[in-house]
């Protein structure tokens, strides 16, 4: 009998795992993409006659509006491709699995968008990352005998997240429903391959919402994570060095907080901040532009951490467009 | 080790695959006493010390207080068993409350104290560990219990990972008899009981921690985001959203918490030892009384055992009573954790149990009334309790006092604010929609007693088809980041 049960529950296993495969499959979206080196964009060949601009960096940047971008750079130089090319949750160090590949398609120049919180690595939103403190730790740990077996990678879930999986596929099922399509909808923009907007990441936030979202974002793990000896750094460096190592010009710049989240984290972690990345400037001879609090008090945002992919929140995308200009005069 | 953790479906495979291959009953207790160790170890690290520390100590001071005639000595014996645990309870739960408090006074008389904090780590488990073992070594003192033989045993019953870090928490009586048993019908007679894995506890136990992982990662995390957005600052927010996070707390607390108790006894189950129920549809209780009666059983009957009667109970004066209902829920508050709002909340259910006392001895007859015992007097009884019970959540989930205020005087003084309620429903539909699916279950299992049983009677197929539609709605709802159990934190 015992085994007819376990035959049971292995069923069930198996069935409610291949319907979350199958959903993953048939809505499949840039946030679970397990291999971006294999992503069709680095098959691709891009416009030889043209020069070509990557903007790097995670959702930060990718709220940027790249063809607003095109056209403000196409008036001065005609020669001249941007792509952006954020990723979700990227950091340095996820950055640098893929950075071969870019440079390999040989852009004229990459603008890196660091916010603070990409130097927290992977646990920046996590809240299993510090159950107990690296301090604390004084015995061998158990945890780490699972981590090796990886088994949610083995099991081809390791970025995937099922709840985002499902509402998707609940909201393209039901598109033709005004109640759920509104939400659903989503774009994929252009010369930006890795990055979908959200309808979501389209509204203008009010300030009381803004507010209580401090606890969703990523204030509490810097509270918590000094970010000065962070290996994020390290990885930083190795990306620039990789950069300049081929002669393409890379320029850095610090995205935009709400003011909220920077009267929410430490002012040491500020100062660690800006000093890890004069640091970078200075010995690596690298231009750093700074957005870090350019925006901190306009109606722009659509979390602390994001501003709006709106028409009237274009400021942004203005001001690193003259950025990119002023960068790619010969 | 968190129950909704792939870290723990791959250990407790381990154990039920080891507790079958071993035949030995001895090493398989052994194994069990080891598997719990390395559980804890596995979240704690070197906490683990503090567990066995505690075990150790109420091990050998019961053994002593029940060897000894003399009645001052088993005292001073059960004042070192009680200074151990709550020493330990006391020192790293409230230490830095208590600094804060003094440095505060100290602050407010110009003492200019500033004690720095100890910044300690709370370690997971101790406030139901430490219980367990009180329990223990008061039961041996007062001659209900003859203290366990076997260190191992003991060991197993403080430590069992099942229950270790959230409860039920277990009494000595229940659980250690089921380690053994008894030869040839002979009372005094017993050996280790072989732990065999039965067809039936294995498809209840399982059937059990479904519905636990269901009212956990499917309700309880998917709802905690709304939650989240209102209490995180609530000021400026209008009556229905007030009345709306109440509610989304509510659900999302008794979701998490009694979807770990189930997940406890289901999994102690699967390995042949009963648990005591530790919620009984709490959301239905038609009294304060009542509630504390279906709420966080094994916490309050503990409280009533081992706090309320030895201050006399309700057998001494009328103010007395009084006296012993504030002093057991201000403590029972202050065991949630350290902080004045688990206080505030402690002290308004001994106010509602008071009250509620004192209506019920004035007017002995209330209780017969016709009307409170038809359904519609029910149906009033339940939702004025709940509507009580619900306030009392308001300083439990948020901790600033301006906000618990407000919050409060949202929820009683209904502003009537209508504008926005639409647009606040369809903002946040994923939430909304568990709620009132959660209400509706609830509905369904008050009207179905022994929903559990009848499920795990179905035939196998049936069964499957539950299992299987369950963990479509765990799997597919899971945010892939494992969600602490907000009593962890207790």
């Amino acid at each position: 009998m015992n085994k007819h049960i376990i035959i049971g529950v292995s069923i069930a296993f198996v069935v409610s795992l291949t319907i979350l495969f199958t959903m993953n499959f048939i809505s499949q979206d840039p946030r679970t993409i397990e291999n971006i080196n294999e992503h069709p964009f680095f098959l691709s060949k891009l416009d030889s006659e043209k020069s070509s601009i990557f903007l790097i960096g995670h959702s930060h940047v990718g709220q940027l509006n790249t063809s607003k971008i095109n056209q403000m750079i196409s008036k001065n130089y005609n020669n001249i491709d941007i792509y952006n090319l954020a990723m979700y949750h990227d950091t340095p160090s996820s950055r640098l699995g893929q950075i071969d590949n870019l440079i390999n398609l040989e852009p004229k120049i990459i603008f890196y968008g660091i916010a603070i919180a990409d130097f927290l690595g992977p646990c920046k939103y996590s809240n299993d990352c510090h159950i107990l403190g690296e301090k604390e730790q004084k015995l061998p740990d158990p945890k780490d005998i699972l981590e090796n077996l990886d088994i949610p990678k083995k099991i081809g879930i390791e970025k995937m997240n099922p709840k985002f999986t499902t509402l998707k596929f609940i909201r393209e099922g039901f598109s033709g429903n005004s109640l759920f399509s509104e939400q659903g909808r989503r774009l994929q923009l252009e010369n930006t391959p890795f990055y979908v907007i959200d309808d979501s990441y389209t509204r203008i936030t009010s300030d009381s919402i803004l507010k209580n979202s401090l606890i969703e974002s990523s204030v509490n793990m810097i509270n918590k994570k000094s970010i000065k000896n962070s290996n994020e750094i390290i990885h930083l460096r190795t990306i620039i060095e990789k950069i300049q190592e081929k002669d393409i010009k890379i320029i850095l710049f610090k995205t935009p907080h709400h003011q909220y989240y920077i009267e929410n984290i430490p002012i040491e972690a500020i100062r660690d901040y800006e000093m890890v990345l004069e640091k970078i400037s200075s010995e690596m001879n690298i231009e750093i532009y700074d957005f870090f609090s350019s925006y901190k008090k306009l109606p722009i945002w659509v979390d602390l951490e994001h501003i709006s992919y709106n028409e009237k929140a274009t400021i942004y995308t203005e001001d690193v467009s003259k950025m990119i200009l002023k960068e790619a005069k010969p | 080790m968190l129950f909704n953790s792939y870290e723990f479906v791959i250990f407790f495979i381990l154990v039920l695959t080891v507790i079958v291959i071993i035949k030995h009953r001895q090493y398989q207790h052994l194994f069990i006493v080891g598997a719990s160790y390395f559980f804890f170890y596995f979240s704690s690290n070197y906490l683990l010390s503090l567990l066995i520390a505690s075990t150790v100590l109420d091990f050998y001071i019961a053994k002593e207080i029940w060897n000894t005639k003399n009645i001052k000595r088993k005292k001073i014996l059960l004042s070192i068993s009680l200074a151990g645990n709550l020493g330990l309870l006391g020192f790293f739960k409230y230490a830095d409350f208590a600094i804060d408090q003094f440095n505060i006074l100290g602050n407010y008389f110009d003492l200019g104290t500033s004690i720095p904090y100890l910044d300690l780590i709370l370690p997971i488990g101790i406030s139901f560990y430490t219980f367990q073992t009180i329990s223990y070594t008061v039961d041996v003192y007062r001659g209900h219990l003859e203290p366990s033989k076997s260190f191992k045993e003991f060991a197993l019953f403080v430590a069992f990972f099942p229950q270790l870090v959230a409860g039920p928490i277990l009494r000595a009586k229940d659980f250690l008899p089921q380690l053994r048993e008894k030869i040839d019908n002979s009372n005094s007679i017993s050996k280790l009981r072989q732990i065999t894995i039965h067809s039936t506890n294995l498809k209840i136990g399982i059937t059990l921690m479904v519905f636990g992982f269901v009212k956990k990662m499917f309700f309880a995390d998917n709802i905690a985001p709304l939650v989240n957005e209102i209490f995180a600052n609530p000021i400026g927010l209008n009556s229905f959203e007030i009345w709306m996070g109440t509610l989304a707390f509510g659900i999302q607390i008794y979701g998490d918490f009694s979807g770990y108790s189930d997940i406890a006894i289901g999994a102690a189950l699967i390995l042949g030892f009963k648990i005591p129920l530790n919620f009984n549809k709490p959301y239905f209780a038609t009294s304060p009384s009542d509630f504390w009666r279906r709420w966080h059983i094994s916490l309050s009957t503990w409280l009533r055992d081992y706090l309320y009667i030895p201050l006399g109970g309700n057998k001494k004066s009328v103010n007395r009573t009084y006296l012993n209902l504030a002093t057991v829920m201000f403590l029972g508050g202050l065991w949630h954790g350290a902080s004045w709002n688990f206080v505030i909340w402690g002290m308004l259910h001994g106010g509602y149990l008071a009250i509620h006392k004192v209506i019920s001895d004035k007017f002995p007859l209330l209780k017969e009334n016709k009307f409170f015992k038809s359904k519609i007097g029910k149906i009033i009884s339940i939702l004025i309790t709940q509507y009580l019970v619900f306030l009392a959540w308001i300083p439990f989930r948020v901790n600033d006092l301006d906000s618990i205020i407000y919050s409060m005087s949202k929820y009683i003084f209904f502003d009537f604010q209508t504008d926005g309620i639409f647009s606040f429903l369809v903002g946040h539909k994923l939430p909304v929609l568990l709620m009132i699916l959660f209400i509706s279950l609830n509905f369904i299992l008050y009207s179905k007693p022994n929903l559990y049983s009848k499920i795990s009677n179905l035939s196998l197929k049936y069964w499957t088809l539950f299992l299987t539609i369950a963990m479509i709605m765990i799997i597919s709802f899971y945010n892939g980041d494992p969600v602490d159990f907000i009593y962890f934190k207790f």
